[in-house]
């Protein structure tokens, strides 16, 4: 009996983990997919201001989920995003706009390959 | 590095865990699938430890979940024997009646030399004994020898006797187990008296061990000596 019961919270463990490491990322995707959208919306119509605001916001942001993110993500992905994020704040400082919306485009794109690794899928199964 | 030494230990812990959720098997009469599952298992815990990039949660996650797994297996083939059968096989008899099942040695793919084998790690070196082999889904070989090869029991010569009892360990390296004293029926009166009749301390005794039938058999420690110089 008291191996079914362990059976069965270890049923529910693996369960519980797995579905809160795919809603943690969909949050911190949707979150970071957003603020860096609008970031680079406000760069391309020249609010500068604006776009380091957002940039500086989605940097702190990304660095505070990194931390959760680490604990079912393999590193280097989660490291591949923190460089590209890291590069955001001197070049909306130097006037560098294509290359800070391409910087924008390729953490966009990270951050959906990471959300697209954790789907439970066939694809990511097989 | 300390991440690696924290990791094994953590896994270690996870393993002996997960095996023992598994049941008790000696590693040779693994049934398939619990031979897959250890083999999955001792796998999947050393990739973490190899790369430090790599959450241990996603070796975790795997090894629990074997375990469930392993754990619903077993229990469905408890419940049904045509889904034990696909799971782990069914025996196979390889000498039937004296003689040998060619038939099934070839579907087994089981050659001459691995029934020799087999029957020599049953004590049998003569093929002319054996009445019946069967070979068990852990791939042991079971044997049934024929009455003229049999060894002579008791019951054969219709002796009559006791059945034998099994003695427990009651002073371990000087160290006194009340459990097995509980177990043999006897009490730390009895120690103390035995002890004293044999002109022993418990610190004396190496190895003591006792029947319900209070008898008993006393391991002295050896002494050392003293070098000098």
């Amino acid at each position: 009996m008291a191996r079914k019961i362990a059976i069965i919270c270890i049923s529910l463990l693996v369960l519980v983990t797995s579905g809160i490491s795919v809603y943690h990322t969909y949050q911190v995707r949707e979150t970071m997919s957003g603020m860096i959208t609008e970031a680079k919306i406000s760069a391309e119509t020249g609010e500068k201001e604006k776009a380091a605001k957002l940039a500086e916001q989605a940097t702190a942001y990304w660095e505070k989920e990194e931390q959760a993110l680490i604990i079912f993500i393999h590193h280097t992905e989660v490291d591949t995003l923190t460089d590209v994020m890291a590069k955001l704040p001197s070049l909306i400082e130097h006037d560098d706009l294509s290359e800070f919306c391409s910087e924008l485009d390729q953490a966009l794109n990270i951050m959906e390959h990471i959300w697209m690794t954790q789907l439970p899928v066939i694809q990511n199964v097989l | 590095m300390f991440i690696v030494m924290f990791r094994a230990i953590l896994l270690y812990i996870l393993i002996i865990i997960a095996m023992r959720l598994m049941g008790k098997r000696q590693l040779g009469e693994l049934q398939p699938s619990e031979l897959v599952t250890t083999i999955l298992v001792s796998n999947i815990a050393s990739i973490p430890i190899e790369d430090p990039n790599l959450p241990m949660v996603l070796s975790a996650v795997p090894i629990l979940t074997l375990v469930v797994f392993e754990y619903l297996m077993s229990s469905s083939a408890l419940k049904s024997k045509r889904f034990s059968q696909v799971l782990s096989g069914k025996p196979m008899v390889i000498i039937d009646n004296g003689i040998i099942n060619q038939k099934t040695m070839k579907k087994l793919r089981f050659t001459n030399d691995d029934l020799m084998e087999s029957l020599r790690s049953n004590s049998i070196f003569d093929l002319q004994d054996v009445l019946y082999a069967i070979v068990e889904t852990t791939g042991k070989v079971s044997v049934m020898l024929k009455y003229d090869a049999q060894t002579v029991t008791p019951k054969m010569l219709s002796l009559k006797g006791s059945d034998p009892v099994i003695p427990s360990i009651v002073i371990s390296d000087g160290k006194v187990i009340k459990e097995a004293l509980k177990t043999c029926n006897l009490g730390r009166g009895w120690l103390n008296k035995t002890l004293e009749e044999n002109h022993y301390q418990i610190s004396d005794i190496f190895l003591m061990t006792a029947d319900v039938n209070a008898q008993y058999y006393i391991v002295p420690k050896q002494k050392t000596e003293k070098q000098n110089g």
